[in-house]
């Protein structure tokens, strides 16, 4: 099905056309698109009949099941609890980031959010395909490989939204094992939906409008935009936690580097920009300004680990007449990519000690001959009220990269210091715990 | 005559550059179903160091994931040498840690918080594997490197092999002071070690 329609062997050339018409992303041609023996001209015939030959017994396995209709970029599964009414319009916007308010850090003046798929649905639970477009690699590339999708479900008088950012190339997984599942699989399982809420008026006749131009000749519904409200606020967030326990000569040296993502939660208001907010799915943001940061935290330290990051509040509004989208957001655009300690503490070791056979995450043992281990990629834990900034508590994670490090080094050769215990915490087993305790910390 | 003469030295030299490399290829046995261990695609490269003195035994670990149900039999374990960093360390032990245990730093063997078994045909199943072994070098104020370990092993009738990494040194030294002999290796290591394993 898709392999028969794809030629992996010409991504070459494309590149070389790439490279001669402009950008990567300004062709109109999308990534892995289908392509026809007619487009190809001169020698290029010869490698794509290579393509053909190479692919032939592929396709001849895949054709008994194949489809006539291309494969989706992505496939976004979702429910919403029971609508409203009998049906429902969903339409599924893709982000495009513009402008930037402060030089220092990519914090976008504004987004547009043109349509990339819409679906008439009659169940609580659907699944919409996101075809390749344009419009979507576009997306990705300003997202670093991450497409900010905007889910809108209108059923009667009341609707609901989620924001879902959707990793796209396997490079942008940076190691996140659920990134990388939605890189190589389409299938992408949204969290559910908030509960419905009343439209605007506005709203309401814009979404009228819509649905008579989608039944009346499959008309692309209008995008919505955003416009910056009011100035950024930069706010310490919660991004790991450190635990050292009480060995003298015993140090952890916490590194985060220029390469961790953040997804942090969205809020969103019909009020105004001042709320209330309720959560309206996920964002994801990476490091503006590339660089890295970290401390190091002596013995007997328990503390979080905190980022600087960015916030801003957006006006949703739509180039339609009256506007499809009208309602605020507030969200996390820009990691700084600093880290210092925190100001609180987190628990302490569930299990009391790590010694052989207490922690089921399993342990690590450590000299005090100068023993150093530097915990590679260590998965970062999720947490809820990470930040609080505009009145919404923000909730997510950082990292799931190759640069967060837990660096232990134990010196204490003349002392009477005995080899000393690390163990695993949250989930995930040693070496790869998303937290590391030591001792009793 | 000319022509036939250049035919045939383009010919030897295409024999003599290409051969070696094919019989490498041939002889290089593939990784077949043991895994490093990764997450998301990405290997997990831990950075480990300490101090020894001349022929003790510096312990670390590295890792293999079984990704089938039925077992395969491990043959034999050889240090992989870290890119760029010399000399290599001496493998002295190598064996399979029977617990959920690893060794981040240690010195000395055997080790008693870590029970092992052998590795030469030990039999590991499904899931991660901590393969616990130890390194040294002879030469006081010298530090001794190792990117990880390459596992042959065979299975369902075929040998392979894979790298376990990790990226370790042992800083050996007659005089055990309170001041780091080797500051800063660690890390040096491991983004060499990284960037070996991501190929």
């Amino acid at each position: 099905m898709w392999l028969s329609g794809k030629c992996w062997f010409c991504r070459g050339q494309q590149a070389r056309r790439r490279a001669k018409g402009g950008p990567p992303g300004s062709g109109e041609e999308p990534f892995g698109e289908r392509r026809t023996l007619v487009k190809v001209s001169n020698g290029k015939i010869a490698i794509a009949a290579s393509c053909v030959a190479l692919l032939a017994p592929l396709a001849a396995v895949f054709s008994a099941t194949a489809h006539a209709a291309p494969r989706p970029a992505v496939i976004l599964t979702a429910s919403t609890g029971s609508l409203p009414a009998s049906s429902a319009l969903v339409i599924v916007q893709a982000g495009l980031p513009h402008g930037a308010k402060a030089s220092n850090h990519y914090i976008p003046a504004g987004f547009r959010y043109p349509a990339v798929a819409e679906q008439t649905i009659n169940s609580d639970a659907f699944s919409i395909g996101v075809p390749e477009s344009a419009t979507l690699r576009r997306a990705g590339i300003l997202g670093h490989g991450i497409a900010e999708f905007n889910v809108l479900v209108f059923s009667g008088s009341r609707f609901t939204s989620q924001m879902m950012p959707v990793t796209l190339t396997s490079s942008a997984a940076q190691g996140n094992v659920g990134a990388l599942a939605q890189a190589q699989a389409p299938l992408v399982r949204m969290p559910r939906f908030r509960a419905f809420s009343p439209m605007p008026a506005s709203m309401q006749r814009a979404v009228s409008t819509v649905r008579r131009a989608i039944s009346e000749g499959g008309a692309i519904p209008p995008p919505c935009t955003t416009s910056a409200v009011g100035s950024p606020a930069e706010d310490r967030t919660r991004i790991g936690e450190i635990h050292v326990g009480n060995d003298h000569g015993l140090t952890m040296r916490w590194k985060y580097s220029n390469t961790s993502d953040t997804t942090l939660s969205v809020g969103m208001s019909t009020s105004g920009d001042t709320g209330p907010w309720s959560g309206d799915g996920y964002y994801t943001t990476t490091n503006s300004l590339g660089s890295s940061g970290g401390f190091t935290a002596t013995r007997a330290t328990r503390i979080y680990s905190d980022g600087d990051m960015w916030y801003q509040r957006y006006r949703w509004r739509g180039s339609g007449s009256p506007p499809l989208c009208n309602y605020y957001t507030n969200q996390v655009v820009s990691a700084v990519g600093d880290s210092a300690e925190g100001t609180n503490s987190p628990a302490p070791n569930p299990y009391g000690g790590c010694s052989p056979g207490v922690d089921p995450l399993g342990y690590a043992v450590l000299s005090p001959m100068h023993g150093e281990w530097s915990q590679d990629r260590a998965v970062a834990k999720g947490y809820s009220g990470v930040a609080s900034v505009f009145g919404f508590s923000f909730g997510g994670h950082t990292g799931f990269t190759d640069s967060i490090h837990h660096d232990y080094h134990y010196n204490n050769p003349h002392g009477n210091g005995t080899d000393i215990y690390l163990c695993g915490g949250d989930s995930g087993m040693m070496p790869n715990s998303q937290v590391i305790y030591s001792g009793s910390y | 005559m000319t022509t036939y003469r250049a035919v045939a030295r383009w010919a030897a030299l295409a024999i003599l550059s290409i051969g070696p490399g094919f019989l490498a290829a041939c002889s290089t046995e593939t990784a077949g179903p043991l895994r490093t261990l990764s997450v998301g695609g990405q290997p997990i490269v831990d950075g480990a160091s300490v101090e020894i003195r001349p022929g003790w035994s510096a312990d670390f670990t590295a890792f293999v994931v079984n990704p089938l149900k039925s077992p395969v039999t491990l043959m034999s374990a050889s240090v992989v040498p870290v890119t760029g960093a010399a000399p290599t360390g001496h493998l002295l032990h190598v064996g399979i840690s029977t617990t959920d245990g690893l060794a981040a730093a240690l010195t000395g063997w055997p080790i008693t918080q870590l029970p092992t078994r052998p590795l030469t045909g030990a039999r590991i199943g499904h899931g991660k594997a901590n393969i616990i072994f130890g390194i040294t070098g002879s030469v006081n104020g010298r530090n001794y490197y190792a990117a990880g370990l390459r596992i042959r092993y065979r299975y369902d009738g075929q040998v392979y092999a894979v790298t376990a990494w990790s990226a370790t040194v042992a800083c050996v030294t007659s005089v055990i002071t309170m001041r780091l002999s080797c500051p800063d290796v660690t890390n040096r290591t491991q983004a060499k070690v990284m960037r070996m394993a991501q190929g």
